[in-house]
């Protein structure tokens, strides 16, 4: 009797002491870039943690919010994701090679709303965002998306293109602020709508005072600056136009001289 | 003397090409240290993902990559680190708008508003923001010029006013993937006064819708156009016509450096003085590199063939260009914002009356200045050297214009 319940207490502590192993052993694919205290972490295999800042995430981890928290992950290919109240994710798939920038990202969404804003592996192919009910493809690109009693919500904000999947059937937007749901384009976000799910994913925004931290990103772009793709192209909206700025006069006078020589040709 | 300048101004241009051709080296090997840099960043970040002065860093390396999302992301994560930071919600609406995400940007350029103790120049800034991205953001987009000054020729010594004015105007056809129908209206006109031959006014009107062709936002752009154009001179009217094209614009920017365009027409117009008509083909193709977005080269062929009876136009050319804008910062009694360009341009025109044929080169180069004394008014001041051979008989040319202008 005592030597099976020491069995018992040396299988408990061998369980308990696995499930502290693994997030330990497992390869570390991101790490918690910014949480309020109650995040909660299952690695595969390990027992529920609390997820601070700088907690290592590993692969096929299971992330939840509370009623109250709010994160931003951070993943080795330079991606984020930020998680609204009430939110639980699953880090399905993360495989990336940092010498080639290669590889695949994806993520489960079974409740709740996140942001997704890419780095290197959603650059060339679509980062997969996978709910009960759609499958949203995102490339290129930052995106919101939303999943609430049984319905999926995605809205594209910037880069190549969003799509969305259902039972096979595929419909895409490149439009900036285009909705895409289960049943395909729903049009373009309204700014109430959009103000609700910021606020759900970033809480609403504080009074505060005018400092700046400097980054510099208004320099290059001044407000009448055209925009630019999330992989830095841009449109050149002038490129037609050239027949219409002075050097179109000069090109006249090319023809003038052939026309003045005949004229006073012709007086001689 | 007039030697000696065009071989000052030839060996100008000459070194602008080799700048030209170097510059794509040159920017490759400064963007490939600058993410090696960034990657450094980002390694000591992902350690400490909350350490400001990093993520300072890593914004601003994204920044001088281009790299506007990274940039936002980690902005995001400052304001949700420091909520109170105005300036930083701020920068970080600049980041949406500059990756053309306008309604975010609006989102936050509000809260940023109503957050109270903004400094000034950050007011002026939020309400320039505003502005754009809320006339960005409607169906309706219209952008353009409109300019006037003087033109003064060298050799023909004749003077006059010029005056040129675009409007574009971009009307959003709905759907998934924001096609738009892009309709541009430009004029150009030069009269140099009633003893010169040399007046010249054209005007052009092209319509048509733009497709995105993959369904990407930055995908290629396809434009299949209708173009109808009208040319005035004052040399007897040899040369006045009106004429009607059809044609496509294709524009693919391949990645932040480099874009391929081409613009393909077929056409027919009516020389006014004789009822005669000639058809012609238009065809150019081109490249344009940008190693940094305030910097920008462009170099193109160009082929046009004019057939009407008894003569038959054939012309070849190569243009480059370059433009590049800059920055004085807050320079006392000088503008803020300066653009500076350059081109240089030459074709070979083959004249075939039947009987006869006639060739002649023409070769052109110049340079331009423009100083933007407001965010939309700007002076501009322009020069222009131009050659012509016809068979061995030399003609020149040189052209200074100064404008002032209003662009929107």
């Amino acid at each position: 009797m005592t030597g099976r319940m020491t069995l018992r207490v040396f299988a408990t502590a061998l369980g308990l002491s696995a499930a502290l192993i693994v997030p330990a052993m497992a390869q570390q694919i991101g790490t918690v870039a910014s949480s309020e205290p109650t995040l909660r972490g299952t690695p595969p295999g390990g027992a529920t943690r609390t997820l601070g800042l700088g907690t290592a995430l590993v692969r096929d981890e299971t992330v939840a919010s509370s009623a109250t928290g709010r994160a931003q992950l951070m993943f080795l290919d330079q991606s984020t994701l930020s998680l609204a109240p009430n939110t639980t994710i699953v880090l399905d798939r993360f495989v990336f090679d940092p010498d080639r920038g290669t590889g695949e990202i994806g993520v489960g969404l079974t409740q709740g709303a996140l942001r997704f804003i890419g780095g290197t592996l959603s650059r060339n192919q679509p980062a997969t965002v996978t709910t009960p009910t759609a499958s949203i493809g995102i490339r290129g690109s930052t995106a919101l998306v939303l999943h609430n009693n049984g319905r999926t919500i995605a809205i594209f904000i910037a880069g190549s293109q969003l799509c969305i999947q259902v039972d096979g059937q595929q419909s895409c937007t490149s439009r900036q602020g285009g909705v895409l749901t289960e049943t395909g384009y729903a049009g373009q976000v309204s700014p109430e709508f959009l103000a609700f799910v910021l606020g759900l994913i970033d809480g609403a925004p504080l009074p505060g005072a005018g400092a700046g931290p400097g980054t510099g990103v208004g320099g290059p772009n001044p407000p009448g600056r055209g925009p630019v793709s999330t992989l830095g192209e841009e449109f050149d909206f002038d490129l037609f136009d050239d027949d219409f700025t002075i050097d179109d006069v000069f090109e006249w006078l090319g023809e003038i001289f052939f026309y003045e020589e005949c004229f006073e040709c012709s007086f001689d | 003397m007039a030697g000696s300048t065009f071989r000052l101004t030839s060996a100008c241009v000459a070194l602008g090409l080799c700048c030209m051709l170097t510059a794509p080296i040159t920017a490759s090997a400064q963007s490939a240290d600058l993410e090696t840099q960034r990657q450094a960043v980002f390694t000591r970040l992902f350690a400490s993902p909350a350490d400001p002065d990093l993520m300072l860093q890593y914004a601003r390396l994204s920044v001088q990559l281009r790299d506007f999302e990274a940039a936002a992301a980690t902005l995001e994560r400052y304001v949700d680190l420091y909520p109170a930071d105005a300036g930083a919600r701020l920068e970080l609406a600049i980041a949406y708008f500059s990756l053309g995400a306008y309604e975010v940007a609006e989102y936050h350029l509000a809260a940023v508003q109503a957050s109270g103790g903004l400094s000034p120049d950050q007011a002026a800034r939020v309400a320039d923001y505003q502005g754009e991205a809320d006339a960005r953001g409607g169906p309706n987009q219209f952008s353009g010029h409109v300019a006037i000054g003087r033109a003064w020729t060298d050799e023909a010594d004749d003077s006059g006013t010029f005056g040129s004015a675009r409007l574009e105007w971009r009307f959003d056809m709905g759907g998934r993937n924001a096609d738009e129908w892009v309709t541009e209206f430009a004029y150009s006109s030069y009269m140099p006064g009633e003893f010169s031959f040399n007046g010249r006014q054209v005007a052009r009107l092209r319509t048509g819708p733009e497709f995105r062709l993959t369904g990407d936002a930055y995908g290629p752009r396809l434009q299949p156009y209708v173009e109808a154009e009208t040319f005035r001179d004052d040399s007897f009217g040899f040369g006045d016509y009106n004429s009607l094209a059809f044609g496509i614009a294709y524009q693919n920017p391949h990645n932040a450096y480099w874009t391929s365009f081409a613009d393909f027409q077929v056409g027919r117009a009516e020389v006014l003085i004789s009822d005669a008509e000639f058809d012609f083909r238009d065809a150019s193709l081109g490249l344009s590199y940008r190693p940094s977005r305030e910097t920008r080269l462009r170099g193109s062929l160009r082929w046009r063939d004019e057939q009407s009876p008894g003569l038959d136009v054939r012309t070849r050319g190569v243009r480059v260009e370059a433009a590049h804008m800059f920055d004085l910062g807050q320079a006392e009694m000088l503008p803020r914002q300066w653009e500076v360009g350059g081109f240089f341009d030459s074709s070979r025109t083959e004249e075939d009356f039947g009987f006869f044929t006639d060739e002649f080169t023409e070769v052109a180069f110049g340079g331009s200045l423009r100083a933007f004394v407001t965010d939309h008014v700007f002076i501009e001041a322009r020069a222009t050297d131009m050659e012509r051979d016809t068979g061995g008989f030399t003609q020149r040319e040189r052209v200074y214009a100064l404008q002032i202008g209003w662009e929107f």
